[in-house]
């Protein structure tokens, strides 16, 4: 019934991108506003009929797309679940992404879902745990997946090492690619104040990366028994920051021009704002090429 | 106690019971902090899960929502949060067994028909996510089907047709919670009868009459066409108009196929 599109648009290389979010369809439908490539949230499509499948295959005659998941679950300690893998591959096949990726979280234990990106320590464990759940990910789609570095909000005890070497690791062992999230870098840097961005993307493997996300986030606070400490929430909600634009024209001096994608999840504001992200992102890229 | 190098499982037990029951804080042992740091921290990740949960059942049951308002609606949630977790990776069937909660909880909010109200909801948002079907109905050859086979004629119902009948006016309660109307619904003795299914690319919600209903109901379990006229007037003590019933089911792409079986 779904049948695959033909006459794709052709693979955006280091292009900067938007996530396709529902105030914005009909718009994208009807003008076809200038916009390099989209990024989908698998979870969104795999109902077993409905418009939105419609919809996303009308949009891909003109855009390239990106396939970004929030519910493999891939740091879990079980193994990760092929029936839900079974409809991304499914949803692969009608729709042809340029890129396949999820997080390096974890949201589901004795096959209860929480459906949320929940914290990993970094250990050998949790390395094991993740690569092998990479790598049954990959033969079963039979493709390069990028996994995405986490916003974190605690650290944990155990951990033998750190984020950097963590996923450091993970690419070398399983051939998967990162999404490097600029934003999430800063967010964790943050609130852990465990590491310095910048030597952050030192560490990281120059090779290992394939899509950059930028995002705003928002502050809050916590009290930790005698003060109020500053926390920041990746939220998804705001323009992005002056320091995470400083983090991404490093990223970009490092990794080379690398596609890059403007997210916004909540209070999404017009498509123009967005395109004004976009642009900024653009300039960056520019001045490094 | 530290937990050096428990395993990957204990840890992310701790850490999700922790998430849905906040007295539980095995998990604050795996953590750097003071107990009132590491209860912070862990209450952003709580917030994010339940939030999420509650968006989703929001826009599922938004009128019963907007019946029990909002505080009792977070009770609702919390307690479903717990008793059904969500057993997939998305969340497109996550609500489905909140009528059943509401059931259960008829002695506290003591609405008899907040049950039927959410069921509805339910079928509402499982009619926008049910199968697609390509309509293969032909209306020029069904036109020339001789009467004497009537006898063996069944049709194939839209995967998105639900049918659902309540001895409340859920219908009307719904209806009327949509549009804010402040008019006064009789709730005893008012059975109503319901279609749900998808008309391009939203999901609609019909009153039927007794007749309509039974003929769908027996339809969908593929009665054939004369014994589903049959059954109607029996049990209706009511001659329908069965050419009236198949414009209006084909018409509006509710059977979407037709076969005549010898």
């Amino acid at each position: 019934m779904n049948k695959k599109i033909t006459n794709l648009s052709p693979i955006p290389s280091g292009k900067v991108g938007i996530g396709l979010r529902s105030p914005h369809i009909n718009q994208i439908l009807t003008e076809k506003p200038k916009i390099s490539w989209l990024e989908v949230h698998t979870e969104n499509y795999y109902a077993a009929g409905g418009p939105a499948i419609k919809t996303l295959q009308e949009i891909r005659k003109n855009y390239p797309i990106s396939f970004h998941c929030v519910g493999n679950s891939l740091g879990s300690s079980q193994k990760i679940d092929l029936v839900h893998l079974k409809k991304l591959k499914n949803l692969i096949e009608i729709i042809d992404p340029f890129l396949v990726s999820d997080h390096i979280s974890w949201g589901a234990v004795d096959g209860k879902n929480f459906n949320d990106l929940l914290p990993l320590p970094y250990t050998s464990k949790s390395l094991k745990a993740i690569s092998d759940n990479v790598s049954v990910m990959q033969d079963f789609l039979k493709r390069e997946i990028l996994v995405e570095n986490p916003s974190a909000y605690l650290a944990f005890k155990d951990n033998e090492m750190d984020e950097a070497d963590f996923i450091n690791q993970l690419t070398r062992k399983t051939g998967c690619k990162l999404l490097l999230d600029v934003n999430n870098v800063f967010v964790s840097s943050q609130n852990n104040a465990q590491f310095n961005p910048k030597k952050y993307l030192q560490k990281i493997d120059k090779k290992s990366v394939k899509e950059i996300h930028l995002a705003g986030h928002s502050k809050s606070k916590i009290f930790d028994g005698e003060n109020y400490k500053e926390i920041r929430i990746d939220t998804h909600d705001d323009l992005v920051c002056d320091e995470v634009w400083e983090i991404y024209q490093e990223a970009i001096k490092k990794f080379g021009v690398i596609s890059t994608l403007i997210e916004w999840d909540q209070d999404i504001p017009d498509l123009k704002v967005l395109m004004s992200e976009t642009k900024k992102a653009k300039d960056i890229i520019l001045k490094n090429e | 106690m530290s937990k050096k190098n428990q395993n990957l499982l204990a840890l992310q037990r701790d850490f999700t019971s922790h998430l849905l029951d906040k007295k539980d804080l095995t998990i604050i042992n795996s953590l750097p902090y003071s107990t009132q740091e590491a209860l912070a921290r862990l209450n952003i990740y709580r917030n994010n899960v339940t939030g999420n949960f509650e968006s989703v059942l929001s826009s599922i049951f938004e009128v019963v929502k907007k019946i029990v308002g909002e505080k009792y609606f977070e009770k609702l949630v919390t307690e479903y949060i717990k008793t059904y977790p969500s057993t997939s990776g998305n969340l497109d069937y996550y609500g489905d067994s909140f009528p059943k909660l509401v059931k259960k909880k008829l002695k506290e909010h003591k609405l008899l028909y907040l049950e039927d109200v959410a069921k509805l909801e339910l079928l509402y948002h499982q009619s926008y996510f049910a199968k697609d079907v390509k309509k293969n109905f032909d209306v020029e050859k069904f036109k020339k089907i001789s009467p004497e086979k009537y006898m063996n004629l069944s049709f194939e119902i839209h995967p998105s047709c639900f049918l659902f009948s309540s001895k409340f006016p859920v219908f009307s309660i719904w209806k009327s919670n949509n549009e804010n109307s402040k008019k006064k619904i009789k709730i005893l003795d008012n059975v109503e009868y319901i279609m749900i299914d998808r008309v391009y690319n939203s999901s609609v919600i019909t009153k039927l009459s007794e007749e309509e209903f039974l003929f769908l109901s027996l339809i969908k379990v593929k009665n054939k066409l004369y014994e589903t006229y049959q059954k109607v007037c029996r049990k209706t003590k009511k001659e329908i108009d069965i050419g009236s019933f198949l414009n209006r089911f084909i018409s509006n792409g509710v059977f979407v196929n037709f076969k005549i079986t010898k």
